[in-house]
């Protein structure tokens, strides 16, 4: 918005400024064209009124050399002189004859009885006689008061007898002069015909006294001389400036000595060009013409082209307005898009975060996924090395299947012991194979427990008997002891797969222990009355601390006998059944830190109804 | 078990005077160390067996074998480890590992190599250990597989 304004201002400001100076250049060339308007119409004029006055005074020459005249054929003369007279009847007022003594001998353009009058009047010491009569060239008078008190001009050409002796000049004996009077008037309307009619000026002429003989529009300063109070007056009163003053008089100074020229004068606020120019007739200078011209044109000028500032001016503010106005509709509009915009970012920014937050849980899953992917290789590696194992633990009854078989035939002396052992192996290749189809159950979820409600002392009494009968059979005095074995313990369980785990931890019980007692108890959990506990306590060797992190899991605790996974087996039934098993070795008793065997302990969720359990 | 046990020593001294038949037979498993040394015995090879490598290497002295017939997973102490100490003290006694992992396996395969790279490494000459005899086996065949790598 601001930029707008500064541009509109600038504009303005720079329209301004060309328009100023455009109409400095306009005012310059019309002042141009008015100054030389000015001095050709000077010119023009002067030459105009030299060749009217030189006519005037080629006519006078003709009736001063008419025989009329040299005669002094007054009635042939008077002819002549009138036709003079009507040809230059527009210029000139009348046509006089003087005589050789200064005495009217005719006059023209007058009535018998002014003529009657006037015939004979000595006019001897006008100057229009008497330069003449002294010079015998033409003369051009300065203004002259006539008679009837109308100013005049004169030219007067003397009259000469040529054909006479020769005076001291060689120029005739003068017997007369003719004489012509131009009425200022005349000459004033004469001149004011002259002006261009396109070209608004005004006309001045001085004689070269500096009397004014006529200036355009009035004639009260006629006769007057320039210099005179009369006239300085009336300068210093209509010329405010004193400068200007004497930039005229100046002027008029220079022109009377003959000059040519033109001067720029300040007149009543307004700039003048004036033009002076001599008017030579004959060689002589006669009179001096003044050309005035004001420069209303410039100034008419100047004002359009204010005016025209204005209007630019105008039309910029106007122009700058509108573009201000679109400009805030602009801006408005943006301003409403950006609003838009904003709410969508928002939008978008939410969609975006819920985007992020999907990326993250994606992240979080791919995560999960790479872990589980991990556990899978794990698991992959783990199975694949179970299967190595396996195939090892089987491979090894059967390779001594395999050998007692051969060796069965060549050494008949050995067949019962080689029988039992055939049988042993056999009997470990499908505890083994039992064993890796429970595992194989176990590790791909299919393990189905078959749900029964049952007293758990009821199955371990049984278990105990078994082994007591085979403990018997062996030559150890192990003692097997089922503690608390009338207390019914309801519980709802696969049967077969508990009696399966008790019946490992007690043959491995039984496996590890040479000498002392095997304990077998079941009992109330008493921190958690909904729940049983089944230990099995030895005396044996303890567990190896080494194997005590990994006692659970496949292949590591495996006696000569076993198969290694007895206890992993056992550990998925009891966390199947939502139980948990665990081993310690017993704290010694003895005071020399041996161990006093180990204790294996499980839990198991009791039954919830408190049905009686029939033995 | 026990009459077995006797079999097994019994055999320890039969067949002093043939040369290149003494064998050491080391397996944890009692029933493959009688078995193996029945079947070899029958072939007029001397035999002794341990179940413990620590055992066997305790009473081991140089030169007093041919041939040296050792299982790779034993407890203590496995085949390799066996025969590199056995090696430090005999660089003569002919070695087949006996083994009821299958050496096909990658895995094993692997582990058979790293054992062998490793002794290989120490500067030991006679370690690339090629002779694994695979269980289960015929008795015939094993005979036949030892009595080709004394002639070999």
């Amino acid at each position: 918005m601001a930029s707008v304004a500064a541009v509109v201002l600038a504009v303005s400001i720079f329209s301004y400024q060309y328009s100023v100076l455009t109409s400095n250049r306009i005012v310059d060339i019309a002042s141009g064209e008015v100054r030389s308007n000015t001095r050709i119409e000077a010119h023009d004029i002067s030459q105009i009124l030299t060749n009217k006055l030189q006519t005037v005074g080629a006519l006078l020459q003709t009736l001063a050399d008419s025989p009329a005249i040299h005669n002094n054929e007054y009635k042939r003369a008077d002819t002549v002189i009138n036709t003079r007279q009507n040809s230059s009847t527009d210029f000139t007022d009348f046509y006089m004859w003087l005589n050789k003594d200064g005495k009217i001998n005719w006059i023209s353009n007058i009535n018998q009885s002014v003529y009657q009058k006037y015939k004979g009047a000595d006019l001897s010491y006008r100057p229009y006689f008497i330069i003449p009569k002294q010079t015998h060239t033409v003369y051009y008078s300065s203004l002259i008061e006539s008679n009837d008190k109308i100013p005049r001009l004169y030219i007067s050409y003397p009259v000469l007898n040529k054909t006479g002796t020769s005076n001291n000049q060689g120029r005739g004996i003068l017997t007369g002069v003719v004489v012509t009077s131009i009425r200022l008037g005349t000459l004033g309307n004469f001149l004011k015909d002259q002006l261009y009619p396109q070209f608004n000026s005004t006309i001045g002429l001085l004689d070269r006294k500096g009397t004014i003989l006529y200036t355009t529009g009035t004639q009260q300063y006629a006769g007057e001389n320039i210099f005179g109070n009369k006239f300085q007056s009336v300068l210093a009163s209509s010329l405010h400036s004193s400068d200007s003053k004497n930039l005229l008089n100046d002027l008029i100074r220079d022109s009377l000595q003959g000059n040519t020229g033109s001067k720029d004068i300040p007149i009543n606020d307004k700039v003048n060009t004036i033009a002076y120019q001599p008017v030579a007739v004959n060689g002589k200078d006669f009179l001096i013409l003044y050309i005035s011209a004001q420069h209303n044109v410039a100034s008419d000028v100047g004002a359009l082209i204010i005016q025209q500032q204005y209007f630019t001016v105008l039309m910029v503010t106007v122009i700058g307005g509108v573009a201000f106005i679109i400009a805030f509709l602009v801006f408005s509009w943006n301003k409403r898009l950006e609003a838009i915009v904003k709410v969508r970012t928002g939008e978008l920014k939410i969609a975006n975060d819920s985007l992020a937050e999907s990326n993250q849980q994606l992240a979080l899953s791919n995560k999960q996924l790479a872990l589980a992917n991990q556990q899978l290789k794990i698991h992959d590696k783990m199975q694949n090395e179970f299967i190595n194992i396996a195939s090892h633990e089987m491979k090894t009854p059967t390779q001594a299947i395999l050998g007692y078989s051969k060796l069965i035939q060549r050494h008949p002396e050995k067949r019962d012991e080689m029988i039992e052992a055939i049988s042993r192996n056999a009997s470990r290749l499908q505890r083994l194979t039992s064993d890796i189809l429970d595992v194989t159950r176990i590790e791909t979820g299919s393990l189905r427990l078959n749900l029964e409600k049952f007293d758990l002392n009821q199955i371990i009494s049984d278990i105990v008997d078994d082994y007591r009968n085979e403990i018997e059979r062996s030559d150890s005095d192990v003692k097997l002891i089922h503690q608390g074995g009338n207390e019914i313990i309801r519980i709802e369980g696969d049967k077969n797969r508990l009696t399966q785990v008790i019946s490992n931890l007690v043959g491995n019980a039984v496996k590890f222990t040479t000498q002392g007692s095997i304990t077998i108890k079941a009992e109330i959990e008493k921190e958690q009355d909904n729940k049983a506990l089944v230990s099995v306590k030895d005396t044996g060797s303890g567990i190896d601390p080494e194997i005590m992190p990994k006692l659970f899991t496949k292949f590591v605790a495996k006696s000569n006998a076993g198969t290694g996974l007895g206890l992993f087996i056992s550990k998925s039934i009891i966390e199947a059944h939502g139980g948990k098993i665990w081993a310690l070795n017993n704290p010694s008793l003895d005071g020399n830190g041996r161990s006093m065997g180990a204790t294996f302990t499980f839990n198991i969720s009791l039954s919830k109804s408190g049905d009686k359990v029939t033995h | 078990m026990s009459n077995m046990d006797n079999y097994n020593n019994n055999c320890d001294n039969n067949n002093k005077d043939d040369d290149n038949n003494r064998i050491l037979l080391v397996d944890d498993e009692v029933d493959i160390t009688i078995v193996y040394t029945m079947g070899l015995q029958d072939n007029g090879f001397k035999v002794d067996a341990f179940n413990d490598p620590l055992q066997a290497l305790s009473d081991f002295k140089s030169g007093s074998y041919d041939f040296a017939l050792i299982d790779y997973k034993m407890p203590k102490m496995n085949g390799f480890e066996l025969y590199q100490e056995i090696r430090k003290v005999d660089t003569r006694v002919k070695v087949c590992f006996i083994t009821a992992f299958d050496v096909y396996n990658g895995d094993i395969k692997k582990q058979f190599q790293d054992s062998s790279d490793s002794m290989r490494q120490e500067g030991k000459e006679d370690s690339d250990v090629k002779c694994i005899i695979q269980k289960p086996i015929e008795l015939d065949e094993l005979v036949k597989r030892i009595k080709e790598e004394l002639n070999s």
